[in-house]
């Protein structure tokens, strides 16, 4: 009924050659397709009289969950994951087993140990009962514009305890 | 003392310097939107000085405008109309500007100015100038001395720097949110009887020369309150920042200080005093 | 062991992290971003529109671009605000133009070019993301109407922002391109420095000050002096508060201080990096805890299960109580698990889960509706149409309430109307908002009686004969030619004869020429009629080539009956109901009821696109009781009894009711079954109304009656912003017998899927499973994810600010972006989550080679069980092992299994 076979542009059509100073049709194509594949991340979204479920992170099903939620984060300026308090809470309710907890933690400690090459069990075992008592008993402070090194730290310790 | 327009024209002018006429106002501006510089202590932008100034200068000005009303002899009259414009559009002028003002110290000066300038239009409608102007300048007090505690603070009091009070100290939003209603002539503060003295209060009731910058100035105060309120008591609170509510004490202090003020402004305004 | 993350200098993130409006507004205090966001916003509403507005852009079918550069040349408000639009728009006529000529002006080189797209684009994901979807909706109406694409709104976007810098460069007297810009940050990095510090909100209070005062007086070298004493002090302060931090958990941990600090620093070096590196992963280890606890849980109940019913016999009774035993099947939607197992408590009823759609991708358009619903998931697109046809042809006559309905509706939209009608009209208004709020069942049964009734109809599923087509659409045409009459002339039907009728359809035709017997009859000349004759053709449509299309549409009409039983018989294998049919089996879609609710659609049936799923259960019911589809089936070794009956039903998820259906072609000795199913059904939906209750947080309910009522309330409650929890709390999608979870209380959190591994040994039918149920569920339990983590950024926020914009979204206050994902009335209760964030746990029952030769085959569910965005659960039954899928291999560890 309506010609819409042929693939939808302007009236006048990217075919048409332009005055002298405008773009080329090959740099006017150009332009197009990467505004498109600029958009691949975006989710799409349907109208809501029909509303459809939909992976938000669709774009990024190509990576990993873990990386795809920190580069969410960075794009679309938001949180991957709730906060300590709400998770604290949730292991109030039992849906977190403590246990379950700790075998965790344990898990990524060995892993980072064995990562960066030190097998230290007395930082091993510190480390995991470090870990435990921050998620469990310490409040989340926020994120601090600045990262300061470790030296830094360090030397802050030194100056604070001492 | 026979009437000398020109020396009556020169006085108030004076009064202008303290009961704020755009230019003249930059005195007083100055003076009270003084930050202490970055090389020291200043001993004239503590807020003790500042409320000493809050509260005389209307005095003084309000006792330089009798005197040269005695001076001027027959031109009073329109001298004096001539002056209430002035007035009221200096008052309108700074009340637009203080629309814009982040800062809190700028904020009193602006709202000073503002205020105080609405004075000229009971000048020549006969309204006994002193109280209202007291009760304009007490309305002030609270919302200045609460803004030297955030300065204190915080090391400023600045809109939008940390935002979201209400979440961290409760106590002193309430007051802060009290304070600045009180300043903006919200019904029943001291201020707001005395405009409505001078919109009503004189010979010149209802018409459009005394209602127009009346209105228009206590619109934009209102504007400029909420904005005030809006960019410190709410929003999401920043976390990198200490924050240290009113004691029960200070609170008290406080709290019984704005009250006993305020009756004891309205109590002025209205005459019973 | 530097753990310092090196954050990039600014200069480089120019055009890579920061569009150059962000730039300016975070170096000068300028509000660009939000200015172009609103300006955009506005434009892009007016564009959109799908008929809330009553005063309509002009122009919109020349797309986006055009439409839009048409008005704003002229926009009188853009111009005050000293952008010059007019003359940008200028210099290009077509959107990749412009955006060339932008992007150079700007000074972008053109390798950052496509990153900062992304940039433009994600800033406003919700109407981006409309934008890109209507992009390749081709067969939306409103698309084919008024084109968009991705294209046209960068360059929008674009456009704007180079007014917005120009505007902005001439009010700071700075030049704002790319290169001077960045020339900038990199000579006066401390400067930048404290500019952004003060314009982000970040600045330390007590500098605030004399930052302001510095950057005014102009001196480099002060500002530099101050910055690096800023940095210093925030560095410090930094620091030190983690310093305290670090100490304090020590002390928590019950370790002491003197023990920490006498090791040596390269231990503490790594002390401090690893619990800063933790808490990077912080938020994905709670998940996998979450998830891993679910998990654990979830095996040892199955197991505990296997070994209570281990010598209970047969899991599927036997056919010596056939009479009594009734199947149904039921969608795999969560809300059904809950009314699966009360059913099964109450009587003899052997329950199976199938996606709502029941196999059946099917267009549908309903009586009265000019438009096709696609009635399936998302993913998929149906290739045939179902109509539904009114037993009796009426006359649709319009109620004189209908008509006032419809008055009081178009004057609530003009202009006018506030100003007229709020005295005159406003009471009527009133007394339905009283009715509404006070007494909502009552009001809603009497507002119900008064709107006509839709007639009773039946669908149509069989392809018509070419022959039936033709004489359809002849009938079609001669209604047209009547109505035409009536109108041209004023000459009623009574007056005009079948004969003449199809005379002058043939004449429209053109299959006859020559004066007609109505001419001739009623006195018309030869010219009126000629006129009469072209306007049939032409505004009644009533011409060869209509015909022509109207046939082919015709053919899509309905299924070919061998079609029908293949759809029939993938469903019933792909669930394991290949044998032993009960006489009655209820095939249940579903749906949910609410008030005032913009996502309403949200509540319904994912599998049918967002539709109740009602229709899909007739079709397929209506498919399985045909003679001719169970003779074909029966060829294919398929045999469904005689005297089995499929009855469809719908089940209102909010309230909990099950309504059959289509009980007017049951045969005689079916009837009397009926009414103690019904009963059935209505005692397990009062006990789900129960536990409905529970969880939504109901006080005072003593009894399932009372709460068959609140929530029956709930959903005539235009008020109610929580009609029920929908799809909230969805953590598994179990896949095998029902054996598996029939004495688990999963407690509404389980997509359940029936499948019999037996009878599909080459994997064919778990295929079917995985490549679409399967995603349908991770789409919705990512949904829930997101919108629940953070439902300020993925979800909707909270719905007493929405509006409803253009009739296909909501935005919250009068201009915002486009809100996307689930409300903070779905995901939270209060300011806590409800939904527990966790991937979806997906557990087959069937051989592990099996599944792992299945994935192999197929790419998407691969993808997502590699990528960890569902978590892989196999139970193999034949090596009684449990298998969990991790970081590429397999845990494996012993489970019992019935059966």
């Amino acid at each position: 009924m309506n010609d819409l076979d042929e693939p939808r542009g302007p009236p006048q059509g990217a075919a048409a050659e332009p005055q002298g100073h405008g773009p080329s049709l090959g740099k006017r194509l150009k332009i197009r397709s990467m505004v498109n594949v600029a958009g691949e991340v975006l989710p799409f979204f349907w109208p809501m009289r029909n509303f459809i479920h939909h992976n938000p992170l669709h774009g990024l099903e190509d990576r990993p969950f873990e990386q795809a939620v920190a580069e969410a984060t960075r794009l679309f300026h938001a949180r991957g994951y709730l906060r300590r308090v709400e998770y604290r809470r949730l292991m109030e309710r039992g849906s977190i087993d403590l246990q379950v907890l700790e075998g965790l933690v344990a898990e990524l400690v060995d892993d980072w140990l064995r990562e960066h090459g030190v097998d230290d069990d007395d930082l091993r075992r510190l480390l995991r009962n470090c870990l435990m008592t921050i998620f469990t008993r310490m409040d989340q402070p926020a994120p601090g514009v600045e990262v300061p090194g470790t030296e830094e730290v360090l030397a802050a310790i030194k100056r604070v305890a001492g | 003392m026979e009437p000398t327009p020109a020396l009556a024209v020169l006085t108030f002018l004076l009064a202008g310097l303290f009961l704020p006429l755009y230019p003249l106002s930059i005195g007083a501006n100055l003076l009270l939107k003084r930050q202490p510089p970055i090389g020291g202590p200043d001993p004239l932008s503590g807020p003790s000085v500042k409320a000493a100034a809050i509260l005389l200068m209307p005095v003084a000005g309000v006792a330089l405008v009798q005197l040269g009303l005695s001076l001027a002899g027959e031109a009073a009259r329109v001298m004096a109309t001539g002056f209430a414009v002035w007035g009221g559009l200096s008052s309108m002028l700074y009340a637009f500007r203080l629309l814009s003002v982040r800062d809190g110290k700028i904020w009193i000066a602006q709202l000073y100015c503002s205020a105080l300038a609405l004075v000229w239009i009971g000048v020549p409608q006969g309204v006994p100038l002193l109280l209202p102007a007291v009760g304009l300048a007490l309305s002030l007090l609270p919302l200045t001395v609460l803004l030297s505690y955030l300065t204190r603070r915080f090391g400023i009091a600045r809109v939008g720097l940390y935002p979201g009070l209400s979440g961290r100290m409760p106590v002193f939003s309430v007051l802060f949110v009290a304070a600045v209603l009180v300043a903006v002539a919200v019904p029943f503060s001291p201020a707001f009887f005395a405009i409505a003295d001078l919109a009503f209060g004189g010979v010149g009731a209802n018409e459009l020369i005394t209602l127009a910058p009346v209105s228009l100035s206590w619109l934009l105060w209102t504007w400029a309150g909420v904005n005030l309120i809006a960019g410190i008591v709410f929003g999401t609170p920043r976390d990198d920042l200490v924050y240290v509510d009113l004691d029960r004490r200070a609170a008290v202090l406080h709290g019984v200080g704005m009250l006993l003020l305020s009756l004891f402004g309205i109590f002025l305004v209205e005459g019973v005093l | 062991m530097a753990a310092t993350t090196a954050i990039k200098p600014f200069a480089e993130r120019l055009a890579t992290e920061l569009t150059l409006c962000d730039a300016v507004d975070q170096l000068f205090g300028t509000r660009l971003g939000e200015t172009l966001n609103e300006l955009l916003i506005k434009g892009l509403m007016d564009f959109f529109d799908e008929g809330q507005s009553v005063w309509r852009m002009p122009g919109r079918m020349r797309g986006l671009y055009r439409s839009w550069s048409r008005i704003a040349r002229r926009n009188r408000r853009l111009k005050m605000r000293g952008l010059d639009v007019g003359a940008i728009l200028a210099e290009a006529e077509d959107p990749e133009s412009m955006i060339d000529f932008v992007m150079t002006r700007l000074g972008i080189p053109e390798p950052l070019w496509m990153d900062y797209f992304a940039l433009e684009l994600t800033r406003l994901h919700g109407w981006a993301g409309f934008v890109r979807w209507r992009a390749q909706a081709r067969h939306y109406y409103w698309q084919q109407r008024n084109p968009a694409d991705l294209v046209e709104y960068v360059a929008l976007r674009l456009v704007l922002a180079l007014a917005l810098i120009t505007d902005a460069g001439r009010r700071l007297k700075r030049d704002l391109s790319y290169r001077a810009l960045r020339d900038y940050a990199e000579r006066h990095p401390r400067e930048c420095l404290l500019r952004r510090e003060l314009n982000a909100g970040t600045v330390l209070p007590d500098y605030a000050h004399r930052i302001e005062v510095t950057l005014d007086q102009g001196d480099p070298g002060r500002i530099d002096a101050l910055a690096w004493e800023y940095e210093g002090v925030k560095m410090t302060r930094e620091a030190e508060s983690r310093a305290r931090h670090l100490l304090k958990v020590v002390d928590a941990a019950g370790i002491p201080r003197q023990g920490l600090l006498d090791r040596p620093d390269d231990s503490l070096h790594a002390f401090i990096d690893a619990v800063f590196a933790f808490k990077a992963r912080e938020g994905f280890l709670w998940t996998r805890g979450l998830e891993q606890t679910y998990i654990e849980r979830l095996l040892r109940e199955i197991d505990r299960a296997a070994a209570d019913t281990a010598d209970v016999a047969d899991e599927r009774p036997g056919e010596a109580d056939a009479g009594g035993r009734v199947q149904a099947l039921f969608c795999i939607d969560v809300r059904s698990e809950r009314l699966r197992r009360r059913l099964e408590a109450v009587g003899e009823y052997e329950t199976f889960g199938i996606a709502g759609f029941f196999g059946v991708p099917v267009s549908f358009v309903e009586y009265g509706k000019g438009h096709e619903t696609a009635l399936c998931p998302a993913i998929v697109t149906p290739k045939n149409v179902a109509v539904e046809m009114p037993h009796k042809h009426e006359h649709h006559r319009e109620t004189l309430f209908e008509l006032g309905h419809e008055l009081v509706h178009d004057l609530k939209n003009t202009v006018l109307a506030p100003y007229v009608t709020v005295e005159a009209v406003g009471l009527l208004f009133g007394f339905d908002m009283v009715g509404k709020t006070f007494a909502p069942a009552a009001y809603n049964t009497w507002r119900q009686r008064l709107e006509s009734r839709k007639p009773p109809a039946r669908l149509l599923i069989d392809k018509l004969s070419r022959g039936e087509a033709e004489e359809l659409v002849a009938h079609l045409q001669d209604e047209m030619v009547i109505r035409a009459i009536e109108r041209h002339f004023g000459i009623k039907r009574e007056s005009v004869t079948s004969p003449m009728i199809r005379e002058l359809r043939e004449t429209a035709l053109g299959n006859r020429s020559g004066p007609t017997q109505f001419a001739r009859q009623n006195d018309i000349d030869p010219a009126a009629e000629a006129v009469f004759i072209t306007s049939l053709q032409v505004e009644y449509r009533v011409n060869p080539n209509q015909r022509q299309i109207q046939l082919e549409h015709l053919a899509k009409v309905g299924f070919h009956h061998r079609r029908q039983a293949q759809l029939v018989g993938t469903a019933l294998r792909a669930i394991g109901l290949a044998d032993r049919f009960a006489r009655t089996v209820l095939v249940v879609g579903h749906g949910s009821t609410s008030q005032n609710n913009p996502y309403e659609s949200a509540l319904d049936c994912g599998a049918c696109g967002g539709d109740q799923g009602l229709v899909n259960a007739r079709i397929f019911a209506a498919m399985a009781n045909r003679r001719e589809v169970r003779e074909v089936l029966a060829e294919h070794g398929l045999r469904i009894p005689e005297d089995t009956w499929f009855v469809p039903a719908l089940h209102d998820t909010t309230t909990d009711e099950v309504r059959l259906f289509d009980l007017d072609q049951l045969p005689p000795a079916a009837l009397t079954r009926l009414s103690r199913i019904e009963e059935d059904l209505a005692a397990a939906g009062r006990l789900c109304a129960m536990e409905r209750c529970a969880a939504l947080g109901e006080t005072g309910i003593t009894k399932p009656e009372v709460a068959a009522r609140r929530v029956k309330r709930h959903a005539l409650d235009w008020t109610q912003v929580r009609p029920e929890w929908g799809l909230s709390k969805n953590a598994s999608f179990l896949i095998g017998r029902r054996a598996l979870s029939r004495a688990l209380n999963l407690e509404g959190r389980a997509f359940l899927h029936s499948y019999d591994h037996g009878i599909d040994p080459d994997g064919r039918l778990l295929e079917g499973i995985l490549s679409g149920p399967l995603v349908v569920a991770q789409w919705i339990n990512l949904e829930h994810y997101f919108s629940v983590v953070d439902n300020e950024a993925f979800g909707s926020g909270s719905k007493v600010y929405h509006n409803v914009a253009g009739r296909f979204g909501v935005i919250t206050g009068n201009v915002s972006d486009l809100r996307t994902g689930l409300p903070a009335q779905t995901m939270l209760k209060g300011r806590e989550p409800y939904h527990e964030p966790m991937r979806l746990v997906t557990v087959i029952e069937a051989p592990r080679a099996l599944v792992e030769a299945v994935l192999r085959r197929l790419y998407k569910p691969r993808e997502l069980v590699r990528n960890g965005w569902i978590l892989l659960v196999v139970l193999d039954p034949q090596t009684g092992q449990a298998h969990q899928y991790h970081s590429g291999g397999w845990q494996t560890r012993p489970i019992r299994l019935p059966g």
